[in-house]
């Protein structure tokens, strides 16, 4: 039995793998990796500073330049996405190793179930293979609550050095938080005796609790400071509660999580759903107030998770920008939830008081139907991560780079090959929301990037424009990708247009 | 938004260089390149600026530049040829749709109306089940979004294999990313009016038409082709 415990968590964590690192570098940058990566190349260069304004909070980079160094990268032109994605791909991967820890508590077959479920996710595998922050915030989370869980003072000091990585990643964590401190009161406030049982609980645990705190305040100071050498990054990091730009175009109606996570959709003539595991996650809720929720451990945890991961979609619900990505979170919280759905099979609870031959019948069934979840969700995630990667009809790829980003690059060399000095040919890119651009330009030597068309465009060799522009006389005009949805133009001047034919 | 240090600007330098002569067709390597034997202009770039997730465009078609369908001549008695016609293609199972709705006379974007084709350099073909001369194509790829396509390739032949006897009525292939050699044509937005292609009384049974990828993704889309002739007496 103990083999075959092993084996079934060994398989899982190679499902994470291979569903993580498989191709990891193919997909095309998107927009929010190139900024990141630019970002990480400024903390590689020495010249980072915490911006309260935008671009979340320093772990990311800080991983990334670690990684961006391993992978031989010195500065912004050397960078390679590989080492990046790595960050983040590895982030996913320990994510699914967190409910190890709740196995003596929990019991096997929910954490392993829990395990699964975040493993195939296609939303969280899409974004384990992202360079953003949203998987390091998932697995700083999902750890700080799997060390809370334990109760045990050493436990509560790591909790809160994960809470302290979290702020450290993005201020979005105090949502979390928020959802937390709320579900920890509902689950308290329907047991019986439960708020006062609480209250005994933060009494006795009050001086692991303020070093909890005392840890997560330091961890999160040593990150803004980049280690207590930029002060302002201290009141910064407060500030950015006050001062961060949500950029406009993402608004979305209150609906649109529910929408993209729990229904079937079609979207191009593709099908996607993730609504087995939260079919999973309603088991798991009623779990914790069901038949198994006669081990307190479980009806607390169930409880708790249920609150947790309602809480979460609600705020993040009413808040109108939306971007499929901070789902993440979220959804890491339901699918643990969702292993906690295999408590209705434990000590035959699925069929009690039927003939034995009913039960096994509801067990196998229910088995079978958990198997086909996890092949649906295996399915969908490399349906997600291979060829629509970065199709606008993926409902994970959110602003998609165009893949003729891919072969801008050696293009517009073959074309200033014709220079009399490539190297000093410089190109000209005019227009707004260029990005993932810089990232495929950042070899070119001279590059030039103006919100309008500067004077003497037209002696540009290459004028790479979001916009539209009148360059018909010096120019030629060929469409590129850049988004989905979002041509660009590369105007292409007349002599190296001809040198090149 | 945030500018990168004033370092990085400053070694960024604009210099509006020249194109080998030797290289540049004509000899005309003046248009746009700056006095002849002049020296080289050179001043600062601005850098990138670092921005947010950039808005989704969920936005119907908005190319600017056509207006209404394009106007084309053909003689008098050209009518449509291809209305129904029998339709392969380089991939035998299409992601979405089938290949039927290339000749079936239905222009509409959305989902239905449009086969999809794999990713890579792939073509459709139309059999008009005899040998005619050609006036036009006229293709729609795919309009509900603002998009060009790569590397569109139309021709004709009575080769159905396409192996001799073909006539390129189309290629803007500009960087020969197809392997079928370089066209002299310009790429072009997708939009509602489709393009017309003058196939100048080209003659043949066969129209095939390739393309690879677009500016949004990898895949191949058809609405609709027309080919339009004179019927064979």
């Amino acid at each position: 039995m103990k083999t075959a415990l092993i084996l079934c968590w060994l398989g899982t964590l190679a499902i994470a793998a291979f569903l993580r690192f498989d191709g990891l570098a193919a997909r095309p940058v998107h927009a929010d990796e190139a900024t990141g990566a630019r970002i990480t190349a400024q903390r590689l260069e020495g010249s980072y500073r915490f911006d309260p304004t935008h671009f979340h909070g320093p772990t990311l980079n800080l991983a990334g330049s670690v990684a961006a160094r391993a992978g031989g990268a010195g500065d912004w032109a050397s960078f390679e996405r590989l080492p990046l994605r790595a960050v983040t791909a590895t982030a996913g991967v320990l994510l699914v190793l967190v409910p190890l820890l709740g196995r003596r508590r929990f019991g096997d077959p929910p954490m392993l179930l829990a395990a699964l479920f975040l493993a195939t996710s296609p939303l969280l595998v899409y974004y384990s293979r992202m360079y953003i922050h949203e998987m390091l915030l998932a697995l700083f989370a999902l750890l700080a609550l799997f060390s809370a869980e334990r109760g045990r003072a050493v436990a509560l000091v790591l909790a809160g050095g994960c809470l302290g990585l979290m702020f450290a990643t993005k201020e979005s964590f105090a949502i979390s938080v928020l959802a937390w401190a709320a579900a920890a009161a509902a689950v308290a406030a329907i047991e019986p005796a439960g708020l006062a049982t609480a209250a005994r609980w933060i009494r006795r645990h009050a001086r692991p609790l303020a070093l909890a705190a005392g840890g997560a305040a330091l961890v999160s100071l040593a990150a803004y400071t980049d280690g207590f050498r930029q002060w302002s990054g201290a009141v910064d990091a407060l500030r950015t509660y006050f001062v961060y730009d949500l950029s406009e175009g993402h608004e979305k109606p209150f609906g649109y999580y529910l929408g993209l996570m729990g229904l079937p959709h079609r979207s191009g003539g593709l099908a996607w759903f993730e609504t087995p595991l939260l079919l999973a996650a309603l088991a798991g809720a009623a779990a914790g107030f069901g038949p198994p929720a006669r081990d307190p451990a479980v009806r607390l945890a169930c409880r708790f998770l249920a609150f947790a991961t309602l809480g979460h979609f609600l705020i993040y619900s009413v808040i109108a920008y939306k971007t499929p990505w901070l789902a993440v979170v979220p959804w890491t919280h339901a699918a643990v939830l969702a292993g906690f759905s295999s408590c209705w099979l434990r000590g035959g609870r699925v069929g009690a008081g039927r003939p034995s031959r009913i039960r096994t019948a509801g067990a196998v069934g229910a088995i079978v139907l958990v198997a086909a979840a996890i092949g649906l969700q295996f399915l969908q995630a490399r349906q997600a991560t291979g060829i629509h990667a970065s199709d606008g009809r993926n409902p994970y790829a959110y602003v998609p780079t165009s893949p003729d980003l891919e072969e801008l690059a050696p293009w517009l060399e073959t074309i200033l090959s014709h220079s009399t000095d490539p190297q000093q040919a410089a190109i000209a890119v005019v227009g707004p929301e260029y990005w993932p651009l810089p990232w495929y330009l950042r070899r070119f030597p001279r590059v030039g990037y103006w919100a309008e068309a500067p004077e003497a465009l037209d002696r540009f060799p290459l004028v790479c424009a979001t916009g539209e522009l009148d360059l018909f006389d010096s120019h030629v005009p060929l469409p590129r990708g850049l988004r989905d949805g979002v041509p660009m133009t590369v105007w292409v001047r007349n002599d190296f247009w001809e040198a090149s034919r | 938004m945030k500018h990168l240090p004033a370092s990085a600007t400053a070694l960024l330098g604009l210099l509006a260089c020249a194109c080998k002569p030797s290289e540049s067709a004509g000899g005309d390597s003046s248009t746009g390149a700056g006095t002849p034997g002049g020296v080289p202009l050179v001043s600062e770039l601005p850098p990138e600026l670092i921005e947010g997730t950039p808005k989704p465009m969920k936005v119907p078609n908005l190319e600017p530049a056509a207006k209404a369908a394009p106007e084309f001549l053909v003689p008098e008695g050209t009518t449509l040829l291809s209305a129904g016609k029998p339709v392969t293609s380089s991939d035998d199972f299409p992601l979405i749709g089938d290949l039927t709705l290339v000749t079936d006379g239905d222009k509409n974007a959305g989902e239905g109306y449009f086969v999809e084709l794999m990713d890579g350099l792939q073509w459709v073909q139309i059999d008009l089940e005899q040998s005619q001369p050609i006036e036009a194509v006229w293709v729609w790829h795919f309009h509900s979004q603002k998009r060009a396509y790569h590397d569109v390739i139309v021709q004709v032949s009575d080769d159905p294999e396409f192996a001799s006897g073909v006539t390129t009525v189309f290629n803007n292939d500009y960087d020969d990313s197809a392997g079928m050699g370089k066209g002299g044509d310009r790429p072009y937005v997708e939009t509602r009016f489709g393009k017309v292609i003058d196939a100048g009384g080209a003659k043949g049974r066969y129209v095939r038409l390739y393309s690879q990828g677009n500016t949004s993704n990898q895949m191949n889309h058809y609405i609709e082709v027309e080919v339009h002739g004179a019927p064979a007496s």
